[in-house]
C-alpha cells in the first residue's frame, strides 16, 4: 500500500561543499541518498515528493562536517499480510514463482498456487501451468498476488503471497 | 502407592511405632510406598487395589465390596510375608476382618482380641453396615450373638427384656446422637492421624503429607557392582531374615534399588552401622565407598514412581534399546502377544553386506568381528543378502517374506517379537528423515505418514512452548480450541482463548494436548532437527508439518510444528547462524578466498576464487573476512566498486550480479538470484566487469570535494607530497659501473648485488668482487664510455635536461630489451589500442628527440627523463579516460614498459603531468582530435619553479587552442580554464556548474600502485584521458607517473627510427605544429614565446639558420623564425591527405605519399605504381605536406 510519509534523513557535508552550491548538494545527495531505499519500518521510499526542510547544518566538531537533518515528504510502499497486488513474475522455479510488485519481491509458493497449477520445468522458459483452464504462469507474467506474509528486515522487506483464492493469479494481458 | 511393599518394612517399623498404636495400621500403610520398587511390574496393578483399601477404611464404606479384590492382594502379600507373619499381628486382624473366610482355625484367640479392638475401629463399621445393609446385618447380628450369648446364656429369660430394652436404648441413643456429635466423635477417633487425612479428591494430598521427617529412618545409598543390584538385594535380604531372629537382628527397614541408578542400592535405616553390617561380606558392594546418607530432600524423589502406564498401540514408534540395532527407530506393528510381554515391531534392518570372508580376515588381523563397525541401516534386499550370504542362507517364507539369520524380512524390513523391555517407548522424536526412511522414499516429496509422525511427536514439551506461542489444543474437552499461550506454570499452561465463545477467556491446558499452531505466511524460525537454526516463511502447514521456505537459500524445508517457533517480525539483520553465514568471504589458504554459497548443516559449501566449489566443514575454513565495508576494486573502466554495487560482466556469459564481496580487488563474488549454479554465487576478475547501475551523481559528500583537487593541478601535489621513490636497488644488479673514488678508482666491473648503500662489484680486470659503497660508483654506459652516476634520484632535474643525451639518462639502456617492442614511439603501442594509436603517436616526437639527445623533452618540460609521456602512455591504459576512449588496458609491452623503468627515475616523484592531464588535455576532446594535441602537454608548465618556461598556465595556452579551429571539437566543459593567471585557477565546475562534474574518482586505486615504483602504472592518467570527461582528476597520475618509463627507450630507440629534434631543418613545405621544445638540454625557453603559438599549426617555408620560417595556417600573415625544436610534423588526420615521410627508416625519408586509411596509429597510403602490396607507415614517422607542388 502506498502512503505519503514524512520522514528525516541526516546528512553529512564535508567542509568542502560549504559555498553557494550547499542546498544543492544536500538535496541532490537527499534524493540520491533515500529513493529506492527500503526500510523495515517504512517501507520503501519509493518518491521523495517535497523536501519540506534541509534543515540547519551543525558542525561537528573534531571533523568540521556539517549535519543536515532535512525532512521531507516521500511516497512510500509497504506491503501488509492479506493486500492484493498486481505484480510481474520475475523468476519462475519449482518451488515457486518470484513476482515483483514494483520494488517488492514476492514469492508465491507452489504450495500457494491453484491446485491443478503444476510445475512444468521442460517448457521454456519453466512455467507453471493449469490443467484445467489455460492459465500459465511464467516470467513476465503479470499475476495478481494476495500477500499472506511479511519478512521485514532491517533494509530489505519479502513477502510470500498466495494465489489459491478466487479472482487471483494472471492477469490478462491488456 | 503399593501395601504391597509392606514386604521389608513392616517389621521394624511396627516396632518402632508402637508408641500410638492407633497410628499403627493406617501409618505403615502410608509410609509403604515409598519403599515400592517402582520398577515392580505389577505395581499399577497393586495401585489399584491399594486405593479402594484405603477408602473403605476411612469412609466407613462396606468392606464386603472390596474383599474379593482386597482378597488377592493380600494373598500375594502373604506370600511374600511369609516369614514376618508372627510379628503382622495388627495387619493379619485387618485382613481378617475383610477376608471373611479366612483363618478359622485361629478363630478364638483372634475373636478376642478383635472385641477389644472393635471399639475402636470395627463396631463403627458394623452400625453402618447395620444401618444400610439389613440382610448382612442379620448375618453379622448371628455372628456376634455368638459371642453374646456367651454371657446372657447364663439367665436367659430375666436379661431377656432388658436387653431389649438396652438394644432399644441403644438404637435409641444413637438416633439422639446428632450428625455434629457423630463427627465429633469420628474426629476425636482419627484425632491422632489427622496429619494423613486424606481428601478424595486430590492425589497429591497425601504425598505430600507422607514426606519423610527426621524423626523416620534415613536413606543410606551404596555403591555396588553395576548390573548386579538384584542378587545383591536378594543376598541382603537372605542376611536380613537369617539374623532377624538371633540376639542382633539387622535393622534395616527395607532395601531397594533403582534402574535409573544403576550401581546404587538404598537402604532404609536409623543407622549407618545397620547397613554397614548388613552388606559386611555381600559379594558385588563397594563396601570401602562407604555408606551414604540419602538427603532427607532426595528421598521422596529417589522413591518417586514415573507413571508407567505405557499403551502399546500399533503404528507407534519405538526405539531399540540394546544390541546391534540400538537406538534404531521401529515401529510396532502388532500387540497380539502383549500380554506375554512380547511386541511385534519392524525395524530397518542392518545387515552386514560386506563379505564373510573379509570379515574372516578381519577377525584374523585381530580386529574382532567387525562388530565394532556397524552395518548401515539398509533394506533387506533379497539379491544382495543371497549373494553375500549364499543361497541357502535364505530362505522365504510366506507372503513374500524372507527368513535369515532366523529373523523375518519384509518388504526390507525386519521383523521380529520383542520383549518390553529391549524397546523403549520415552523420548522417541524420530526425525522427519527417520521416517521418511521408514516409510520407504526419502525424497523430499515424500507424503509422510502424518497420523503417525503426530503420535510420535505430540508429547511437546513444556520447554518447547513460550509465552506468546499459538497454540491449537487437540484433546479433551477444548479440542479445537485456539488460543496464545499466556503463562506456562509448571504443569499446566494457560492460554488466552481466541476465537469462538470463549474468546478472551484464560483456559488451563495440559501442554501435553496442545499443538503449536502456525499460519502461512509466518516468519518462523527452526528450533531443533536437521534443519536448526534456518529461518523462513511458512508457505503450506500440514498436519504437524510446516513447511518453510528458507530466507537464505532457496530451499524448502520441514519441520515439526513442535520444533518451530515463530520468529521476531524483524530478523535482527537474520542472526548468523553459527560461525559463518552465508555469502561471508572466508579465507581457504592464505592466499585463497571464498565465498560460503550454501550452510547446510555443518557443512558450508564455498566458491572460491577460481571458480571451484568446495564442500567444508566450518573447521576447516580459516578465517572470515570482515572487510565488506570497505573494500574496493576497479573494474573494467576503471570505476571503483564496491560491495553492494550491481555489475555486470563484459565478457564470457556476461552475468550480472551484485557485489557480494571483493578479495584483492581482484576477485569478484557476486550474486545472481537468478542463477542456478553455486546457489547465484559466481566469480570475475574486477577487470572483467563493468557497472550497470549510473555511477552516484553526487559521491560522499562526506568526503573532501574531489573538485577541489582538480581545481589544484600543482596544488594537489602540494596537498599529498609524493611518495619518495626510492630506486629498487635491485635493478642496479649487472649494471657495468666504474669505481670513481677509492683504492680501486678507475676499475670497471659489474654490480652483482647491492647491500644498503653498497655495491659489490665484480671486478673487470681481476674477477674480484669488491663491496663498494656507491657513491664511489658511476655507471657506464657500455656503448658510449660514458659515466652517468649511478642513481639518478640524485639528479637534479636540471641535471637531466642538461645531461649530454639520452643515453646518459637510461639505465637501462641495455635491459630494455627493444625498445620498439616497448615504447609508445614504436607504433607497439598505438597499435593495439585504437583510440590510443593517436595518443601514442604523441608522445613519439618527443621520444625522437629525447633520442637525439639534443632536445629537451618537451612533455616534461622539465627534464625529458622525467616527462610524463611514458606514465602518460603507460598508466593511460589503466585509466578511465584510456577506456572512455575505447581502449582498453594497452597491450602487455605497453605496461611492462609503464613498470620498468621507474625505478631509474624515482626524482622524487615531482612530474608536469599534472599540468598536462589536470590542466588541460585531460578535459578536452580537442585534444583527442589533433595529433599534436600533446602538445599541450607541452605547454604543461613546469612544475619545477625554475622551469625555463614558466608563463603559459596549461589553462591558458589550452584555452587558446579550444578557440582554435584545428582543435575545433567542442569541449563538454566549454572553456574550462578558467584564468591564465593562476595554475590553479582552472575550475571545471565553473564550466559546468558541476565542479566534481566527472564522476570518475580520480583515486580509483589500481592494484599496482604499491609494487613498482614505476607508479605511472598506478594511476589514472589524465593525459590518457583526454577524449573522455571522466577523467578530470587525473591529479594522482602525476606523482606516479613521474618517473618516465620510456624517456630511454625513446631515446635509445630514437636515436635510429625516431625524430630528430631538428628534423625540420631537412624538410620544407611541410606543416609544422609548435610545442615545446623537443632538444634534450636546450638552452632556449622550454616554449617558444611563452607558448604564445603552441599547438598551432604552420606552413614551413624555408630555413634560416637553425629557425624554419613559418606562416601561420590559420592567419597567413603571421609569418614567424621559429627554431626547429620547437616545431614538430603535423600528423596527417584524415584520407587523402599528402604526407612525406620524416622519420623512420632512412631509405624511406622524403617519401612523398598520400594517406589512405588510418588504423591504430599506422595509415596506409594510396597506392602508387609499383607498390608490392599495401604501403603503411606508422603514424609518427609522417607530416603532412603544406602546399603540394
Amino acid at each position: 500500500m502506498f502512503f505519503l510519509r514524512q520522514l528525516s534523513h541526516t546528512i553529512l557535508l564535508h567542509p568542502s561543499y560549504f559555498g553557494a552550491q550547499l542546498e544543492d548538494y544536500i538535496r541532490k545527495k537527499l534524493y540520491e541518498d533515500v529513493e529506492g531505499t527500503c526500510s523495515g519500518k517504512h517501507g520503501y521510499i519509493i518518491s521523495v515528493v517535497q523536501i519540506i526542510s534541509t534543515g540547519e547544518g551543525k558542525i561537528l566538531p573534531s571533523t568540521g562536517q556539517a549535519r543536515f537533518r532535512c525532512t521531507y515528504t516521500a511516497v512510500v510502499m509497504k506491503p501488509f499480510k492479506g493486500e492484493v497486488v498486481d505484480g510481474k513474475v520475475a523468476n519462475v522455479n519449482k518451488m515457486g514463482f518470484f513476482a515483483m510488485v514494483g520494488p517488492l519481491q514476492v514469492f508465491v509458493s507452489s504450495h500457494l498456487v491453484h491446485a491443478d497449477m503444476k510445475f512444468d520445468p521442460n517448457a521454456s522458459p519453466p512455467c507453471y501451468r493449469s490443467s484445467s483452464t489455460d492459465e500459465t504462469i511464467t516470467k513476465d507474467t503479470k499475476v495478481r498476488i494476495q500477500i499472506v506474509g511479511c519478512r521485514v528486515e532491517a533494509n530489505d522487506i519479502f513477502a510470500i503471497g498466495t494465489i489459491r483464492a478466487d479472482y487471483l493469479g494472471q492477469l490478462p494481458d491488456e | 502407592m503399593s501395601d504391597r511393599s509392606d514386604s521389608g518394612s513392616i517389621v521394624d517399623e511396627k516396632e518402632e511405632r508402637s508408641s500410638s498404636p492407633e497410628m499403627q495400621g493406617r501409618t505403615v500403610s502410608r509410609k509403604r510406598p515409598r519403599f515400592v520398587d517402582p520398577d515392580e511390574e505389577d505395581a499399577a496393578e497393586v495401585d489399584e487395589d491399594g486405593k479402594p483399601d484405603r477408602v473403605d477404611d476411612e469412609k466407613d464404606d462396606e468392606p464386603v465390596a472390596n474383599g474379593a479384590g482386597n482378597g488377592r492382594a493380600r494373598d500375594d502379600e502373604k506370600d511374600d510375608d511369609d516369614e514376618e507373619d508372627e510379628e503382622d499381628e495388627d495387619d493379619s486382624d485387618e485382613d481378617d476382618e475383610d477376608e471373611e473366610d479366612e483363618e478359622d482355625d485361629s478363630g478364638r484367640r483372634k475373636k478376642r482380641r478383635r472385641k477389644t479392638n472393635r471399639n475402636r475401629f470395627l463396631d463403627i463399621e458394623a452400625e453402618v453396615d447395620d444401618e444400610e445393609d439389613e440382610d448382612d446385618e442379620a448375618d453379622d447380628f448371628g455372628d456376634v450373638a455368638d459371642f453374646i450369648d456367651e454371657r446372657p446364656g447364663d439367665e436367659p429369660i430375666t436379661q431377656d427384656d432388658t436387653v431389649h430394652r438396652r438394644l432399644n436404648r441403644t438404637f435409641g441413643q444413637n438416633d439422639e446422637q446428632t450428625a455434629e456429635d457423630i463427627v465429633r466423635q469420628l474426629k476425636e477417633r482419627h484425632k491422632g492421624r489427622s496429619a494423613a487425612t486424606y481428601n478424595p479428591d486430590s492425589d497429591a494430598v497425601p504425598q505430600r503429607l507422607l514426606m519423610p521427617s527426621v524423626n523416620d529412618p534415613s536413606l543410606w545409598a551404596v555403591r555396588c557392582k553395576p548390573g548386579r543390584e538384584k542378587d545383591i538385594l536378594a543376598s541382603v535380604f537372605r542376611k536380613v531374615f537369617k539374623y532377624q531372629d538371633s540376639a542382633t537382628p539387622i535393622e534395616i527397614s527395607s532395601v531397594f534399588y533403582r534402574d535409573s541408578l544403576s550401581g546404587h542400592i538404598f537402604f532404609e535405616a536409623r543407622q549407618a552401622a545397620a547397613v554397614d553390617f548388613a552388606i559386611k561380606g555381600i559379594v558385588g558392594v563397594f563396601w570401602s565407598r562407604g555408606v551414604n546418607l540419602v538427603p532427607l530432600k532426595e528421598m521422596a524423589d529417589l522413591l518417586k514412581i514415573k507413571k508407567q502406564e505405557v499403551d502399546y498401540v500399533v503404528g507407534m514408534w519405538v526405539r531399540m534399546r540394546r544390541g546391534k540395532y540400538a537406538g534404531d527407530l521401529a515401529q510396532i506393528i502388532d500387540t497380539d502377544q502383549i500380554t506375554n510381554g512380547v511386541l511385534g515391531v519392524k525395524f530397518m534392518p542392518r545387515i552386514d553386506l560386506t563379505p564373510r570372508d573379509k570379515k574372516r580376515e578381519r577377525m584374523a588381523n585381530g580386529k574382532g568381528t567387525g562388530s565394532n563397525l556397524r552395518p548401515p541401516l539398509r533394506p533387506f534386499q533379497y539379491e544382495d543378502v543371497r549373494r553375500i550370504y549364499g543361497r541357502s542362507s535364505v530362505r522365504s517364507g510366506a507372503q513374500g517374506s524372507f527368513l535369515f539369520d532366523n529373523e523375518e524380512y519384509i518388504d526390507g524390513f525386519c521383523i521380529k517379537d520383542v520383549k518390553f523391555n529391549a524397546i523403549t517407548t520415552e523420548n522417541i522424536q524420530p526425525s522427519l528423515e527417520e521416517i521418511s526412511r521408514f516409510t520407504g522414499d526419502d525424497q523430499a516429496t515424500a507424503s509422510y505418514d502424518l497420523s503417525a509422525i503426530a503420535d510420535a511427536n505430540k508429547n511437546i514439551t513444556i520447554s518447547a512452548l513460550v509465552p506468546g506461542d499459538k497454540v491449537e489444543v487437540l484433546e479433551g474437552e477444548q479440542t479445537g480450541m485456539i488460543g496464545k499461550i499466556e503463562i506456562i506454570g509448571s504443569e499446566t499452561i494457560a492460554i488466552r482463548v481466541e476465537g469462538g465463545d470463549m474468546h478472551g477467556d484464560l483456559v488451563d491446558v495440559n501442554p501435553k494436548s496442545l499443538k503449536k499452531r502456525f499460519e502461512v505466511g509466518e516468519h518462523v524460525k527452526v528450533l531443533g532437527g536437521k534443519n536448526a537454526d534456518a529461518s523462513g516463511m511458512v508457505v503450506e502447514v500440514k498436519g504437524d508439518v510446516v513447511t518453510l521456505m528458507s530466507d537464505h537459500g532457496e530451499q524448502e524445508i520441514r519441520a515439526f510444528s513442535k520444533d518451530v517457533r515463530k520468529a521476531a517480525d524483524i530478523a535482527g539483520v537474520t542472526a548468523s547462524q553459527g560461525i559463518y553465514d552465508l555469502h561471508d568471504m572466508v579465507m581457504l589458504d592464505s592466499t585463497t578466498a571464498g565465498v560460503i554459497t550454501k550452510v547446510e548443516g555443518g557443512v558450508l559449501r564455498i566458491l572460491d576464487q577460481n571458480g571451484a566449489l568446495r564442500v567444508l566443514s566450518p573447521q576447516q575454513v580459516a578465517m572470515r573476512r570482515e572487510n565488506r565495508d570497505f573494500v574496493v576494486a576497479t573494474d573494467s573502466q576503471g570505476n571503483s566498486m564496491k560491495v553492494g554495487d550491481a555489475m555486470k560482466e563484459v565478457e564470457g556469459e556476461n552475468r550480472s550480479g551484485e557485489v557480494l564481496n571483493i578479495f584483492r580487488s581482484i576477485f569478484v563474488f557476486l550474486y545472481n538470484r537468478e542463477i542456478t549454479e553455486n546457489n547465484g554465487v559466481f566469480v570475475a576478475r574486477a577487470q572483467a566487469l563493468v557497472s550497470v547501475t549510473p555511477k552516484s551523481a553526487t559521491g560522499d559528500l562526506s568526503k573532501l570535494n574531489p573538485a577541489l583537487n582538480a581545481q589544484l593541478p600543482y596544488g594537489a601535489a602540494s596537498l599529498m607530497p609524493p611518495p619518495a621513490v626510492t630506486p629498487n636497488k635491485n635493478r642496479l644488479v649487472n649494471t657495468l659501473v666504474v669505481v670513481v673514488k677509492g683504492t680501486s678508482k678507475g676499475l670497471m666491473g659489474v654490480i652483482k648485488d647491492v647491500v644498503g648503500e653498497n655495491a659489490r662489484v665484480e671486478l673487470a680486470t681481476n674477477n674480484k668482487t669488491l663491496t663498494i659503497n656507491m657513491s664511489s660508483l658511476k655507471r657506464k654506459d657500455p656503448r658510449t664510455g660514458n659515466t652517468h652516476p649511478l642513481d639518478p634520484s640524485t639528479f637534479g632535474s636540471y641535471n637531466v635536461r642538461s645531461g649530454p643525451g639520452g643515453y646518459d639518462v637510461n639505465p637501462y639502456g641495455g635491459q630494455m630489451g627493444p625498445p620498439g617492442g616497448m615504447t609508445p614511439a614504436a607504433g607497439g603501442f598505438g597499435g593495439r589500442t585504437p583510440a590510443a594509436g593517436r595518443f601514442g603517436q604523441t608522445p613519439s616526437p618527443y621520444g625522437g628527440a629525447i633520442g637525439a639527445g639534443k632536445t629537451p623533452n618537451p612533455y616534461g618540460g622539465a627534464a625529458g627523463g622525467r616527462t610524463p609521456a611514458p606514465g602518460w602512455a603507460g598508466s593511460g591504459g589503466k585509466t578511465p579516460g584510456w577506456a572512455g576512449s575505447g581502449g582498453k588496458t594497452p597491450a602487455a609491452g605497453f605496461g611492462a614498459g609503464g613498470k620498468t623503468p621507474a625505478a631509474g627515475y624515482g626524482t622524487g616523484g615531482r612530474t608536469p603531468a599534472p599540468g598536462y592531464g589536470a590542466g588541460a588535455g585531460g578535459r578536452t576532446p580537442g585534444w583527442a582530435g589533433a595529433g599534436s594535441g600533446a602538445g599541450a602537454g607541452g605547454k604543461t608548465p613546469n612544475p619545477y619553479g625554475s622551469a625555463p618556461v614558466s608563463a603559459p598556465t596549461p589553462g591558458a595556452g589550452y584555452e587558446a587552442e579550444a578557440s582554435s579551429s584545428t582543435l575545433s571539437a567542442p569541449t563538454p566543459y566549454g572553456a574550462p580554464t578558467p584564468s591564465i593567471g593562476g595554475l590553479s585557477a582552472p575550475t571545471p565546475g565553473v564550466a559546468n556548474g558541476n565542479p566534481y562534474g566527472a564522476p570518475t574518482p580520480y583515486s580509483a586505486p589500481t592494484p599496482y600502485t604499491a609494487p613498482t615504483p614505476g607508479a605511472g602504472l598506478s594511476a589514472p592518467t589524465p593525459g590518457a584521458g583526454l577524449h573522455s570527461a571522466p577523467t578530470p582528476y587525473g591529479a594522482p597520475t602525476p606523482y606516479g607517473a613521474a618517473p618516465t618509463p620510456y624517456g630511454n627507450p625513446d631515446a635509445s630507440g630514437g636515436s635510429r627510427e625516431g625524430l630528430a629534434f631538428d628534423w625540420a631543418l631537412d624538410f620544407r613545405n611541410v606543416i609544422v605544429e609548435v610545442g615545446p621544445s623537443s632538444r634534450v638540454g636546450t638552452r632556449n625557453p622550454l616554449h617558444f614565446q611563452r607558448g604564445a603559438y603552441d599547438r598551432q599549426r604552420f606552413g614551413h617555408q624555408g630555413t634560416v639558420d637553425d629557425n624554419v620560417r613559418c606562416v601561420l595556417l590559420s592567419d597567413p600573415t603571421v609569418v614567424e623564425e621559429i627554431p626547429a625544436e620547437y616545431l614538430r610534423p603535423a600528423r596527417p588526420d584524415g584520407p587523402g591527405q599528402y604526407v612525406v615521410i620524416v622519420a623512420g627508416p632512412p631509405e624511406l625519408k622524403g617519401t612523398h605519399r598520400t594517406t589512405s586509411y588510418a588504423d591504430s596509429g599506422q595509415w596506409m597510403m594510396e597506392a602508387e605504381p609499383g607498390d608490392v602490396g599495401p604501403t603503411i607507415y606508422a603514424q609518427e614517422n609522417l607530416c603532412r605536406i603544406w602546399k603540394r607542388e
